[in-house]
Parts: C-alpha cells; structure tokens; sequence
C-alpha cells in the first residue's frame, strides 16, 4: 500500500517537473527566467506605486514583493485547478490513478514556480537595507498554512470546474477583480479609518493567507485573527473538499 | 489467481448539452424552478451498458465484438477500472494493464528518455524496473541517438515505436486491448507482434475488442457480442463469431 503511494507521488511530481520544464524549455536561462521575470515586476510596480502611494521604498518594496509572488502562486494555481482534470482526459478515461496524483502534480508545479521567486524576497529585503528578524522564520509556518488551503481548493475547484466548465472564466475574473480588493499592492493600514475596507481585507480569505507569509517578512508576527482564520479555513476547507470529493469523486470520470 | 466479475452492471454516461456545462445557465434554471427543475442539468444519460453480468476466470481469452457505440470501450473503461458502476458489482483481482492508448501521457516536448520514465510510471513500473530495462527499450525502439531528442522532432512511426516498446514492457494480470497492434515498418511490424503475443500470453486474462474475425479466432477462447450496451451472445468463439457476422452480413 505504501510502495504504491510512493510511486504515485513520485509519478505526480515527474509529471509536475515535466510540465514546468515546458514553460521555460526553449529560453537560454532555464527557471531563472521566472524570477527575472518577477523581478522586474516587482522594481516596476515598486518604484511606479511607492511614488503614487507615498510609500518608503524601503517598506514597500519587500511588501510588495512577499504579496506578489504569493498571489501569483495563488492565482496561478486557482486558475490551473479549473482545468487539474479536463486536462488530464485521457489518463483519467483510460487508468485509475488516484485522485490526488493530478493534485499534486499541479501544485507540485506551481510551488516549483514559486520557490523560483521567493528567492526574491531575501533579494529585496537586503537590497532595501531593512533587518530580517527571527520572526522571519514565520514565513515558513505561513507558508504550510498557505499550501495546506491551496490543496483542498484545487481539489474543490477542481471538481466543480469539470462539471461546469464556465467556472474556469468565473474564477478568471473573480481572481482579476480579487487582486484589486487585496491588499497586494496597498496596504490596509493606509485605509485604516475605512471601516468597511477593514471588514472586507478580514473576511477575504486571500487576504489573510498573504498576510500569514506577509507579515514575518516585515518583522511582525501575524495576528491571532490571521491565525485562527488561516487554521479555521483549512480545517474547514479540507472538511468540505473532502465532502465533495467522495460524493463526487466517481463521477469525475464521466465529466472530464 | 485472477479473475473478473461483473454483476448488474450498467453504466449511464452523461452528454451535456452546452447549456448544462454552464452554471450559470444551471443557476438560472434552479432559479425559474417548475418544468425545467426536473431536468435540471440538462444534462441526457447515455445507457452504455445495461445489465452486464459475467465471470472470467484464469486462462480466459476474451474477445469483445459489436457495432461501433456498442459499449466494447465502456466496458474496457469499466474493467480499467476508470469508470465506476453507478448500478451492480465490479469485481477485478489481479493488476491490470492496458494497451488501449500506447501514446496515453506521451510529452511531445519531453525527451524519448524522459518519456520512457513518464509512461512506465504511469503504467506502474518502479523508478528502477525502469532503469533496468531502459537498454533494452532503446534497443527494441531502434530509435539510436534519437532517444536524447525531443519527442516531437520524430517521424509518426519512431513515435510509435517508443511508444510500443515501452508499454509493452507490463506484465499485468488482465490485459486490455482494443484491436490488436500493428506498428511500424515490415522489420519492425514482425517483431512487434513477436514481443505482443508474449505479453498476451503471460497474461492470466485478455480482453481485446475486435472487429477481425481471424484475430478473434486465432486468439481468443471466448467471445462476448455486445449491442446495444447489453449482451447479446457469450460463449465459443466459432459460435458467437458465426451469429455475429452473419447478422452483419444481413444488414
């Protein structure tokens, strides 16, 4: 039982490594053309919204950084789990491969991808002088959280994407309407006397996994509203994906 | 010992209508409520198979015959193990194996090599079943230094014959095939066939759909007619073979 657990795994991430090969198979600079890429997002829309927010480089720019890559994370994984099945027909019409082996080939792409920018945040908070601090290390805990809720929504996602296949434009343009309600590029702090802005930073739940990775970086240790939140929704995201998952999951077969 | 054991099974399959692919058309139509309610999705089921019922035990040779849309690939789906019965019993002991789609999960981008690990993986070969035999697959592909390059850099027939030469390589207890394969130039198309049979005969049971009457008769101890989605015939091939193409004749 476990040898065959492991050898889905390992099928999962070759096939993961496989399609992350092809996003960068035919430039000169292999993965790292992922980070330059964010790289120069980020100096762009740094310099160009530090000017037009007012805003201390020297603050934002590691702000910016953390909550770029990591939305990209999110909505790049979102948007693919639209298709983790409808991609996969063939494999899932011919063989029975367990369910979460295109789970976690998908997400095992995309944190590839996003461990090629993380390497940025390092990068910009030493470029910008500011100190890392022991609660820096509280990224990482973020980071489990973050996964953790990434994994049952593209299972969920997943699921309901196949069945309607309009949820992959649905999700498109919640996503692009999300990144502007987010606090990516601004900070809640500066709307701090807006009360419904506040409501609406708390109770979108984006939000608070970006604030869990967000605010180690900058020095503060997350709130315990963003922890109870963070832990609450994986807690009861899993529940629910589960749920869907057994009732649905033989069914996936006749919807791809 | 292998064996397989169908009972009651019957298989609807849903075709959507474009309508019933959107929620938003599906909230709508929750929403208006009344006649459209009752069929909610939109959605119409295809009754692929009905009522199937039968054994096959160790040994069994098992070809499968019927017009087109008869439910011969239903059934392979459902003995795959891909397509779970909403009605009757699926019982399957013993790996199966499967030589329906040989080029399933082939990368076109990704290196013969590359791709020699990701189709034995997905048919349940180890990382180091692999290596072992990965020689011996260049050498039966005779793809030479093609091996290295990317996949879509061959011609059809050096993609089939990696293709071949790999999922060849399982050694299951149920084997699915549908048609048999024919691949590649007249060298390689004897040693092809060479190379299936014996993994046809190191299987404990075989399924192969068919619409060649020889291959059936050379092959199988038992034959199924399919129509319709139920089963019109099962028994001797000489027999079954007989009904079934002289209605084929009459049409």
């Amino acid at each position: 039982m476990t040898s065959t657990l492991r050898h889905n795994v390992w099928l999962a991430f070759m096939l993961g490594w496989q399609d992350l090969k092809q996003s960068y198979r035919r430039s000169p600079i292999g993965p790292f053309w992922l980070t330059v890429n964010s790289g120069i997002l980020i100096a762009t829309m740094g310099v160009v919204f530090g000017v037009l927010f007012d805003m201390e480089l020297r603050d934002y720019l590691p702000y910016l950084a953390v909550g770029l890559v990591t939305w990209n994370f999110l909505s790049t994984s979102l948007n693919e789990a639209c298709n983790v099945f409808v991609l996969s027909e063939g494999l899932i019409k011919q063989i029975n491969l367990p369910v979460y082996v295109y789970i976690l080939r998908l997400m095992w792409k995309n944190f590839t991808i996003y461990l090629h920018n993380i390497v940025l945040i390092p990068v910009v908070v030493l470029l910008t002088g500011r100190p890392l601090t022991w609660t820096a290390l509280l990224f990482f805990v973020g980071l489990v959280l973050v996964l953790v809720n990434v994994g049952w929504i593209v299972l969920a996602l997943g699921i309901v994407a196949t069945r309607y296949r309009d949820f992959s434009q649905l999700t498109f343009a919640f996503l692009n309407i999300t990144f502007y309600i987010t606090p990516i590029v601004w900070d809640r702090k500066t709307l701090d006397h807006v009360e419904w802005a506040q409501w609406l930073v708390t109770l979108n739940p984006l939000a608070t996994l970006l604030e869990i990775v967000r605010a180690p970086i900058m020095g503060t240790v997350p709130s315990l509203v963003t922890w109870q939140i963070a832990i609450g929704l994986s807690v009861g995201g899993w529940a629910f994906a589960l749920l869907m998952f057994r009732r649905y999951r033989r069914r996936i077969a006749y919807w791809v | 010992m292998a064996s397989v054991s169908l009972s009651n099974v019957t298989i609807d399959v849903p075709v959507f209508t474009t309508k019933a692919r959107f929620f938003a058309a599906t909230l709508v139509n929750m929403a208006t409520g009344g006649r459209l309610a009752k069929a909610h999705d939109g959605s119409v089921n295809v009754r692929a198979l009905e009522d199937i019922t039968f054994t096959a035990s160790e040994g069994e040779r098992i070809g499968l015959v019927g017009h087109n849309g008869a439910g011969k690939s239903t059934l392979l789906r459902v003995l795959s193990g891909a397509y779970y019965p909403g009605i009757g019993k699926v019982d399957v002991k013993g790996t199966v194996g499967s030589l329906i789609d040989i080029s399933l999960g082939i990368n076109t981008e990704a290196t013969g090599i590359e791709n020699i690990f990701i189709r034995g993986a997905i048919l349940g070969l180890s990382k180091k079943q692999i290596q072992s035999r990965l020689e011996a697959i260049v050498d039966f592909s005779e793809l030479g230094d093609f091996i290295n390059l990317p996949v879509r850099t061959y011609s059809s027939g050096m993609h089939l014959r990696l293709a071949f030469a790999v999922a060849t390589e399982i050694s299951p207890e149920v084997l699915l095939m549908d048609e048999w394969l024919s691949v590649g130039d007249e060298d390689f198309r004897h040693k092809a066939e060479q190379r299936l049979l014996q993994v046809v005969e190191a299987t404990s049971i075989l399924f192969l759909a068919s619409h060649s009457r020889d291959l059936l008769e050379k092959l199988c101890t038992r034959v199924i007619w399919l129509e319709h989605g139920r089963i019109i015939a099962d028994g001797k091939p000489s027999v079954v073979l007989n009904k079934y193409f002289k209605s084929k004749k009459a049409e």
